[in-house]
């Protein structure tokens, strides 16, 4: 077990390296001079000088990429160029907002999708099913962030049954954090719960005439008891990397999301960084979520061998 | 071979139904000159008008022509759109073909293709433009760089099938130029998966030029974008529904349009990998 | 034919068609209490369908015609949910592959159990005793982990032996056996058909054994059907088809059997001639 969480650890060393490796690059193959950029229109040239030696972009490239690995390694990011503050802690700041968003997204995803693709799926070619697919297939070409703007319109601004930015939270009033973070939450999750929606229609279909399947009803079991202790149990296997991927995919929509909404979490902080080219920031964020792409993958993994007997590291 | 396919495409319903819809989003894009006004023409005496007869979809908060400003938003998103898909494209298929064929170049391509996938691509295409800097051309980048690793993935897999066909194997055995090999075997079967993966990067494409252009990276405010139409709708939603509305039914007939052709795509070309 | 007895199974003009491509022509056949009648054929002859249709478990683009009278009842034609409850406590069905056929993320134990439940009202505890039981009966009686073990940790042998013994487990009056020893080794799939034939035996089930191998089912059946292209060629008492086939096809079924005594140097394989003249016969495209 810990030989194989080492060597799946090393796997997904790239998930953390080869975007913060092109970020390191990209910033120094730029044209134009990054500093002159990040210092501003109005800047002297002292503190242009100043900017890049605070980014190290005066030293030779070789040298840069040793000192900034050296740092990167240590978990050290920095400060922040224009708040004066830790990246660490900017970002474990942030990033707690982004993980209760995520959480209750991912919840709205769960609940509704494989729900209503298991309904779907058992009742193939029925007009709920039928419905079902088509609203699927539209939620797929849906942008996040117009389904957002769309729900603030009618539940914020029509019947203003839900706030429409803003966020308090959970140790505040968990009350009103359910209040505020019900709309991103909807907005984020239904559309990932289109996709789980399809996911789990096709496992339950392709469960459905499994031999194993027939063989339960060749005993004379009720369709409900086949569906139910057969049908289910073959289909929630492959759904668990399919939720991983969509805990994943919600991590970067909750970037969008949380613009919309204002609420204060890494997504806001990274487009701040990005408006202002706070690199170190930038830097800092995209390490993180590159942490918990890593982390994310290793639970699946354990999840997977906890459901699959034949599954064993 | 490629003939047959494309005439399996012509009855294919869905397929039909996606190009259609694509079609009518670039006959507008092309045409936009022509059916809009000028996108850059403010006019602050009408501002917030609803859709009328002289203006069809209404005014935005600036006082121009929405209708204007959703043709010349096509022109925007597919133009980026079509330039990110062939430049990802191209050197996806490129470096997927090699990664097939030369076992070192595959070492080191998938490790790298593997972190790029795995990471949210909009969270990397954000932070790219941040430091890249705002502009069309950075946008392209970004978004390119994001979508190569797609491409490149599927082609590989493509190539790799194919160089484990006895034909491929026995002509390499017998000493033919790699290159030969390449051109004559690789490439043209690793093409159809191409042009499957083309229509997805195309539509995810449009989703994150629109979600950039919203949340005001990359694009320069006054380039007629939907995204930025729609951002500008979470202010004025209550007085102009319409600037909510028409922009993001430009985007989602898109990208319906495209995820449509592509799934009649993948039935078509590839059929091993499309749903039962 | 030589009892006096009402059988068990009896079908007639049995067809089965998926769309306008017929796949099983006016079959017919008995099976009696205490007997064993094989269904031979190549794959694509059609006895899989037809033993399928017996059991109901068709899939749902497939439509069977004709009669099938089990028992004092004709099936065919019975509601669905009627039809479904004969499963398992009075018709029993092993199936060719026993590692797909159990389920793969569920316990021996729990498969084993479920039907028993629900069709012998059995508690769980007195369930799980009984299933000991049957194992026991199957020959897996020093087995005692097998329970609560998971298909893939058993070995081809032991998983066709908890397919019979689930088959059995609710006291089915017919079995329904679909090539139950093809997946297995050679020494195994002799061990798994005398387990059948004793099973038969002790419980007075009717046995219907299809198989691809008429040489391997011979010395373990009463009576032959052999079909070809979705038909009855040829049926009768398994040793008179054995010495005298009266079809060409049939004696290509049996000299297409290596059997242990008999020298083989190059496996015979049914020649073209004799199939184009069969398919002739049959009526068949």
């Amino acid at each position: 077990m810990t030989n194989y969480l080492l060597k799946r650890l090393g796997a997904l060393l790239p998930t953390v390296a080869v975007p913060m490796v092109l970020l390191f690059v990209m910033l120094r193959l730029a044209p134009g001079d990054p500093a002159a950029a990040i210092a501003g229109d109005s800047a002297t040239s002292e503190e242009i000088a100043e900017v890049r030696t605070r980014l190290g972009l005066d030293a030779s490239l070789w040298e840069q990429f040793l000192t900034w690995l050296g740092r990167v390694v240590r978990l050290d990011f920095g400060n922040s160029l224009f708040a004066d503050q830790a990246v660490s802690g900017l970002v474990a700041e942030h990033a707690l907002v982004t993980v209760q968003l995520t959480v209750l997204a991912l919840a709205v995803a769960v609940l509704i999708g494989p729900a209503l693709g298991i309904a779907a799926g058992t009742r193939r070619h029925g007009l709920l099913d039928r419905v079902l697919v088509f609203g699927s297939s539209v939620g797929i070409a849906l942008p996040s962030f117009w389904l957002a703007v769309l729900l603030i319109a009618v539940f914020g601004v029509v019947w203003q049954v839900f706030p429409v930015a803003g966020y308090v939270s959970f140790t505040e009033d968990p009350v009103l954090f359910l209040h505020h973070l019900a709309l991103p939450a909807i907005s984020l999750g239904l559309l990932e719960a289109a996709t789980l929606f399809r996911y789990s229609r096709a496992g339950v279909l392709d469960s459905l005439h499994q031999p194993f399947v027939t063989t339960a009803r060749s005993m004379g079991l009720p369709e409900r008891t086949v569906i139910r202790k057969y049908v289910f149990r073959a289909a929630v296997v492959p759904m668990v990397t399919v939720v991983g991927l969509t805990t994943g995919s919600l991590m970067g929509g909750a970037v969008v999301t949380e613009s919309i909404f204002s609420i204060p979490g890494l997504g806001q902080l990274l487009l701040t960084a990005v408006q202002r080219r706070d690199y170190p920031v930038i830097e800092g964020c995209i390490f993180f979520i590159a942490v918990v792409y890593v982390l994310l993958n290793l639970v699946i993994d354990l999840l997977y061998s906890l459901l699959d007997p034949r599954i064993r590291y | 071979m490629l003939r047959q396919r494309f005439r399996d495409l012509v009855h294919d319903r869905t397929a039909m139904a996606g190009a259609a819809l694509l079609g009518l989003m670039v006959v507008l894009a092309l045409l936009a000159p022509l059916l809009g006004g000028d996108p850059y023409r403010v006019d602050p005496t009408s501002t917030l008008r609803p859709p009328s007869a002289s203006h069809w979809f209404g005014t935005d908060e600036k006082g121009r022509d929405l209708w204007t400003m959703v043709v010349h938003g096509a022109r925007t998103s597919l133009g980026i759109g079509a330039v990110t898909t062939v430049l990802a494209v191209l050197t996806g298929y490129v470096l997927g073909v090699l990664c097939g064929y030369f076992r070192w170049v595959d070492a080191v391509v998938m490790r790298v293709v593997d972190g790029l996938m795995s990471f949210p691509s909009i969270v990397l295409v954000i932070s790219l433009v941040g430091v890249l800097g705002d502009g069309v051309a950075t946008m392209i980048t970004g978004l390119t760089v994001v979508l190569i690793p797609m491409v490149t993935r599927v082609v590989r897999g493509a190539a790799l099938a194919v160089k484990a066909m006895p034909m491929v194997e026995s002509t390499t055995s017998l000493g033919s130029r790699t290159s030969w090999v390449l051109l004559r075997y690789v490439a043209p079967e690793a093409l159809s998966v191409t042009i499957v993966q083309a229509a997805l990067a195309f539509s995810v494409t449009v989703l994150s030029v629109a979600a950039l252009s919203f949340l005001g990276i990359g694009l320069p405010p006054d380039v007629p974008s939907w995204g930025t139409s729609l951002s500008a709708a979470q202010q004025y939603f209550y007085s102009a529904w319409w600037i909510g509305v028409f922009p993001g039914l430009a985007i989602v007939l898109t990208v319906l349009g495209l995820v449509l052709l592509g799934d009649g795509l993948r039935d078509v070309f590839d059929p091993r990998s499309a749903r039962k | 034919m030589h009892t006096t007895t009402e059988p068990v199974l009896r079908v007639s003009g049995l067809s089965a068609r998926i769309g306008d491509l017929s796949l099983v022509r006016d079959v017919g056949f008995e099976v009696h209490r205490g007997r064993t009648l094989a269904v031979v054929g190549e794959s694509g002859s059609g006895k899989s369908i037809t033993a399928a249709a017996v059991m109901g478990i068709l899939p749902p683009q497939i439509k069977a015609e004709g009669s099938v009278f089990f028992d004092g009842t004709e099936l065919l034609g019975e509601p669905a949910r009627r039809r479904r409850a004969r499963g398992g406590a009075e018709i029993g069905y092993v199936f060719q592959e026993p590692m797909s056929a159990l389920h793969p993320l569920l316990r021996i134990g729990t498969q084993m159990i479920r039907p028993l439940r629900h069709h012998l009202g059995l508690s769980r505890g007195e369930a799980r005793d009984r299933a000991l039981e049957l194992l026991e009966q199957v020959g897996l009686g020093g087995e005692r982990k097998v329970l609560d073990a998971y298909v893939h940790e058993l070995s081809g042998g032991m998983r066709q032996r908890v397919m019979i013994a689930m088959a059995i487990s609710c006291g089915p009056r017919l079995l329904l056996a679909d090539e139950p020893t093809t997946a297995l080794d050679p020494t195994v799939q002799q061990q798994i058909l005398r387990l059948l034939v004793r099973l038969r035996e002790e419980l007075d089930l009717a046995l219907v054994l299809i198989s691809h191998d008429l040489g391997l089912v011979a010395r373990y059946s009463d009576e032959v059907l052999v079909m070809y292209d979705g038909r009855v060629v040829e049926q009768g008492l398994t040793a008179q088809i054995i010495e005298q086939p009266a079809q060409p096809y049939t004696r290509a079924l049996i000299d297409a059997a290596p059997r242990l005594g008999r020298r083989v140097d190059r496996l015979p394989t049914i020649d073209r001639a004799v199939l184009d003249q069969t398919r002739a016969m049959a009526g068949g495209v």
